[in-house]
Order: C-alpha cells, then structure tokens, then sequence
C-alpha cells in the first residue's frame, strides 16, 4: 500500500483489525463481515504491527509469549528460530526487549505478531528503520510464509522500489480513497506514466 | 479515671505556643503570621459550626436526618474527587458518587449491623463520626485510583493498543496501568494500618483516649474503622475502575482516542 502522508493508509490498517470502526462501508474477509465475527478472534487472524513498535516491557522471550498467553495456547518450542525467522539471533530471547534499537524492535513485533498465526498481516512501514539487507531478510520471511501458510502481508511503504519487488498487488491511497488497486506492475507502469505526464505539463506551462 | 476537657480559658492558655511563635515570626519578619491568625480562626469557627450541627442532628434521631447528612457528606466528597480530575469532571463526580455510594453502604452496614449491633442503626453520634472517617479515606482512594489509571493509559497509549492489537482483551490491555491504579489508591490506607501504633498513635484513639474510654476498647473500635476504611477504599477504587473503563474502552475493546485530547 502507498500513498501520500495522511491519505489513511494507516487508518485502513487500524480497520482491518478493528482497532478502530468505520464510520461507513464494511470490510469483510472473503464474503463475511469482520464485524460478524468476535473481536479478539478477528485480531488474531488479522495480525497489525504499528509503525514505531515499542516493545512491552520485560525480556524478548516475555513479548514472544505474550499472544501465547492470552490466547492460553501452549508455548511453542522453537523460540529461537522464530527469531532468526526474520533476521534476529537465535540467543537474544533473555535480552531486554526495551534496549533493542528501532529496527530489532520492528523485527521483534513481527515476529511477536506472528506466534498468533495470523492469516493477514497488516504491516505499517515495516522497514522503516531497516537497513537493505534487513529489510529483505523479513521479506523473504515473509514470502516463505505465504508459500508455506497462505499467509497474505499488507504493507504499508514509502519505497516505491521495494514495493514493485515485494507484491503482487499494490493499492494506491489518497486523501482517503482508494486511487489505485491491481497487479504492482500495472499501477506502478501508470503511476510512471502519470508522474511523467506531470512532468511534460509543469514543463509547458 | 476523671475525664478532662479543656474549657474556654484552657483554650487560651493552649494558643500561647503558637501565638509565641506568630510574635517571633512577625518580629522576624519571615512572615505566615496572617495564614496562621486565619486558620486558627477558620478552625475555631468551622468547629464551633460543626458542634452545632452535630448538636442538632444528634438531638433529632432521625433516620432521615442521619440519611440527608451522610448524603450531603457524600455528595461533596464526590464533586472534590471531580474537582481533583484534569478533565470529564461531571462524568467523574457521577461514577465516584455511584462507587463511594456502594462501597461506603456496604461496610456501613456491616459495621452498624453485625459489628457494632447499633440500636437504633442511625444512631447519630456512632454513624456520623463513622461515616466520615470512612468517607474521608474512601476519597482519596477513588481519586488516586482515577488518576492513575488516566496517567498510565494516556502515557502507554500505544502499548495498550499494541496488546490489543495481538487479541487482548481492554482489561488485559489496561492490566499494567488497572494494577499500578490499585497499588496508588491503596498504598496509603495500607500504610496506615501497617504504621499504626508504631510511628503514630491513630488520631481516633488519641481522641478517645482523651475523653477517657477504656484503652482496649478504644483500640477495638480503631482496628475496626481501619478495616472499615481499607474495605470501603479498595471496593470504591474498583468500582470507580471498573467505571473508568467503560469510558476509555468500547465493548469491541477499542480505545477511545476521543477520552484522551
């Protein structure tokens, strides 16, 4: 998903897991409603990681268990490799998870909010304050979840480049509507042909 | 044991300590000598009303005089807990009557029925004294409790959200900021039943104490109006948390972004 600053990419996101309500219009998963179903389930299959995540306090093992336990689902054993799943070492589970920098705890909160499992992932600028290497690490994670669980990630992104690599469909917002939506080669080739067409007519007059 | 109360000259000679020491600000010059000519005033003058009202109330022995005073006292414990909050004050002066209201009913008629088996119930000069010892700590509690948990959701917006975010429910999501509120408004009636008798002899024991009563039963009723306060303060605090949370939380276990700007 791209778009301008405030043209509610974010307040989509916020809708899918329901944090917020729209004030019109639905949503629904497949043909059901989100709001048929109970709330705490829905945010359970529709993950939402913010933009600046912030890590709850206590170790990077308590934050990894946390939707374990408030789902009283038993803790998986493979902690670890659900860390180094996108990029982080296997052996930072007992580190403090408020001393990461922005771009562990970005990595952290996805991590975190796929022990639930999720069948969407909603992500607000994931690679925000990733460096390239990391930002493609969590994009193959990614990739080898939708190919391996069906899982489907929304992605919320400023980096024109990195959204042709990584989707198949891109939305396009602005000012609160939808401008745009289809396959990522198509919206970006007319968003290209758009900005240039721009161009040519700020050139003219 | 004679019981001895000052009268009006015992008074006097009582305020020569201070009045020394208002002479040795004033010539100090390092003055609150007026505040302290003032509040000694006030007090006098605020009691002396007090010992009329009482006086009457106690001479009526009404169940419905006992009744409108104790409501009186409630309603205006419940606009100071309003007073004390940054915003949605009327809001607040309504769920802190409603949770004062019941916890203060509920150990009111525990104490009066099963504890103390007043006869007649209203008893005035029981009830009242009773009644505001409990209410007076019951405010703060009510109060702490609301502002910390308004502090704590407002400070830890985006964490709550985030554990909501994961399928947390609002009372799991607020559960760090629900129990520092709890430890604020308890801490301090805790503190006073853990310090009593030992760094403080209580102020109703003082009281009793000097009006001569048995020390052993002086000491009965204090541990039972502590239990009393510390009842009434933790029931109220969770009631007025449990109200609070309606407000900040929707039943889709939302937050209410409205309740904080």
């Amino acid at each position: 998903m791209i778009g301008p600053s405030g043209a509610g990419k974010t307040t989509l996101l916020r809708l899918f897991n329901r944090l917020d309500e729209p004030f019109a219009g639905s949503i629904s998963l497949g043909d059901l409603s989100i709001g048929a179903l109970p709330v705490i389930e829905l945010r359970r299959l529709v993950g939402l990681v913010f933009q600046s995540p912030r890590p709850l306090p206590g170790s990077v093992r308590d934050n990894l268990v946390y939707p374990c336990e408030l789902a009283r689902i038993p803790i998986p054993n493979d902690l670890p490799a659900r860390l180094q799943e996108i990029g982080l070492e296997a052996g930072w589970l007992d580190r403090d998870a408020t001393a990461l920098s922005g771009g562990e705890r970005q990595r952290l909160a996805i991590a975190v909010a796929l022990m639930n499992d999720p069948i969407i992932l909603a992500l607000d600028e994931p690679t925000s304050a990733l460096d390239p290497q990391a930002a493609w690490r969590v994009a193959e994670a990614l990739k080898t979840r939708s190919i391996r669980d069906g899982l489907t990630t929304i992605a919320v992104t400023h980096n024109r480049e990195q959204a042709a690599w990584l989707s198949d469909q891109t939305l396009v917002m602005d000012a609160g509507q939808i401008a745009d939506v289809g396959p990522t080669t198509d919206v970006v080739r007319r968003i290209q042909n758009a900005s240039v067409w721009q161009a040519e007519a700020g050139a003219i007059s | 044991m004679k019981t001895v109360a000052p009268d009006w000259l015992g008074l006097a000679w009582a305020a020569v300590p201070m009045a020394f020491s208002a002479i040795v600000l004033a010539v100090a010059r390092l003055g609150q000598v007026r505040p302290m000519i003032v509040a000694s005033v006030r007090l006098v003058v605020q009691l002396w009303l007090l010992g009329i009202v009482l006086k009457a109330i106690f001479r009526a022995e009404s169940a419905w005089v006992v009744l409108v005073t104790v409501g009186v006292m409630l309603a205006v414990a419940a606009h100071t807990v309003g007073t004390r909050q940054p915003k949605h004050r009327w809001q607040i002066r309504l769920e802190s009557l409603a949770a004062m209201g019941l916890a203060i009913a509920a150990t009111m008629a525990v104490c009066v029925r099963l504890a103390l088996h007043l006869d007649p119930w209203y008893s005035a000069s029981t009830f009242i004294p009773l009644f505001g010892m409990i209410l007076g700590n019951s405010v703060s509690g009510v109060s702490l409790a609301a502002e910390r948990l308004a502090a704590d959701l407002k400070a830890d917006r985006d964490l709550v959200e985030q554990r909501l975010a994961l399928g947390a429910t609002s009372r799991q999501a607020a559960m760090p900021a629900l129990r520092a509120a709890v430890r604020s408004a308890l801490t301090p009636v805790l503190n006073n039943m853990m310090i009593a008798g030992i760094v403080a002899i209580p102020g109703m024991t003082t009281g009793q104490l000097l009006a001569g009563a048995d020390v052993l039963e002086a000491l009965r009723y204090q541990v039972l109006v502590y239990f009393g306060i510390t009842g009434t303060a933790a029931l109220s605090a969770l009631i007025m948390l449990e109200l609070r949370m309606r407000r900040y939380f929707t039943k889709a276990h939302q937050l209410r972004e409205t309740e904080f700007i």
